[in-house]
């Protein structure tokens, strides 16, 4: 099929798009884009559940984050040392002594916002909000100054939107390379100061802690610099768009907003149904290694590239009843919004304690506001609301 | 002591067998299973380990 899955309305709207490609088959050939899309929740699962035939090796991310962060590291031993050193930080009972700074955070950035609300104004809540909080948080816990917080706002965003780049984006001309190669070595000179900085004065945060691991000594200098990037970018701008879904879902189904903004225990199911109903990793790319493989009946050959569509999987109807409807009240089954088998979502509990708090807060203070305009949707891998305007009515 | 877990939830993240190998094995779709539903009591510090890995929050202990 020749489907422009990068393509602007494609982002807008994947949607029916990603139906009928499931239609199609659950391994489908994208000839634009040169890369075989897999549809399914079962072939999803299976494809990640296989790291060695299906590698990060050789795919975008691997160039945006460099082959020593551990996202990118396909074997087994080297990855599981390297992300075991922030495991326990990332843990429940590690964050949930996190919830009250949260708050605190959220409330002071939502006091601005909440003001111009309430005089009338018409707000971009992704720009002012949204997209703020789970920077500042990561930043904090990272141990970054206050004063570069907006720097690597920035940052982030640039590196975000090469993620969302097609396989075949030029790296000589495409602007949003081009941008992203700058931003990228710009945070990581900036990380490297850090670095260089926490070898003499160590402090509570996630620098620190990589920088004198038992693993973190063994390491490289460059690689300390890569896998603190990697950290920072992945705490940010997927959760900042986490948020953005939830509040225009919410604004789409009243009846929903009314009930969790009634009874706050409700909040969390119904978040959850967001990520899989809109997950914000949409795409996943992974290479065919160690020869031709084949997936539901498709011989793929070795070297192939693979858009593992993890946003086609969550509607699958397959695994889901009704899959496309937003059902706060389906029984639980695990998704696929925060990835799947090793290189599943370290922040997820983060992820998860940050959207619970900032939209708790939101609908605490201004439970009525409207989505008021055109909701703008950015990059198709990691896919959210980039311009988000809301009001009060 | 006795392990449960729900595999519904199960994001096969795979730390429950580092934090406790002789306990937890991933079956071939990557989704955690019991080897040993009622463990030895030295193993309670690893298996703790487990409960707070897991992504998913997904494994319960109980006496």
């Amino acid at each position: 099929m020749d489907i422009d899955l990068f393509g602007r309305e494609t982002v807008q709207d994947p949607w029916p798009l990603l139906e009928s490609l499931r239609a199609e088959g659950a391994v489908v050939k994208n000839d634009r884009v040169g890369t075989w899309m897999v549809t399914t929740d079962a072939q999803v699962r299976k494809v990640l559940n296989n790291p060695a035939r299906f590698t990060v090796d050789g795919c975008i991310g691997q160039e945006v984050f460099g082959p020593e962060a551990f996202i990118t590291i396909d074997d087994k031993g080297a990855h599981d040392a390297l992300r075991g050193i922030w495991q326990v930080a990332f843990q429940r009972g590690s964050l949930e002594a996190m919830r009250g700074f949260i708050t605190d955070l959220v409330d002071r950035m939502i006091d601005p916002v909440e003001e111009r609300l309430r005089a009338g104004e018409t707000v971009d809540a992704e720009a002012d909000l949204c997209r703020h909080l789970p920077a500042y948080v990561i930043a904090y816990m990272l141990g970054v100054p206050k004063e570069h917080r907006a720097d690597i706002v920035r940052w982030s965003d640039d590196i975000g939107e090469a993620v969302g780049l097609p396989p075949n984006a030029s790296r000589e001309s495409d602007p949003v390379w081009l941008r992203a190669r700058q931003s990228k070595q710009e945070l990581a000179d900036y990380l490297s100061a850090q670095i260089a900085h926490r070898r003499v004065h160590p402090g509570d945060d996630l620098i620190s802690q990589i920088v004198h691991s038992e693993v973190g000594r063994s390491l490289p200098h460059e690689a300390l610099v890569a896998n603190s990037r990697q950290l920072l970018f992945a705490g940010n701008e997927t959760t900042a768009k986490w948020l953005g879904h939830s509040l225009v879902v919410l604004a789409e189904h009243p009846e929903v907003r009314h009930r969790v903004t009634a009874d706050p225990s409700r909040l969390v199911p119904a978040l959850e149904e967001v990520i899989r109903w809109q997950p914000v990793s949409m795409n996943l790319p992974r290479k065919v290694r160690g020869g031709d493989i084949e997936v539901a009946g498709v011989v793929i050959p070795d070297g192939a590239e693979l858009s593992v569509l993890l946003g086609s999987a969550n509607r699958d109807p397959e695994r889901y009843d009704r899959a496309d409807t937003f059902d706060v009240d389906r029984p639980f089954k695990a998704h696929l919004g925060f990835g799947y088998g090793m290189h599943g979502c370290l922040g997820v509990t983060l992820a998860r304690l940050e959207t619970e708090v900032v939209i708790a807060r939101v609908l605490a203070r201004v439970p009525s506001y409207e989505v008021v305009g055109e909701v703008l949707y950015s990059s198709f891998s990691l896919r959210g609301p980039s311009v988000l305007p809301i009001a009060l009515r | 002591m006795r392990v449960r877990v729900e595999r519904a939830k199960c994001m096969a993240s795979g730390n429950c067998v580092l934090a406790a190998p002789t306990v937890f094995r991933q079956d071939e779709d990557g989704l955690v299973e019991v080897l040993d539903s009622a463990p030895a009591a030295e193993l309670l510090g690893q298996i703790e380990d487990a409960v707070r890995a897991c992504p998913a929050a997904v494994i319960s202990l109980a006496n």
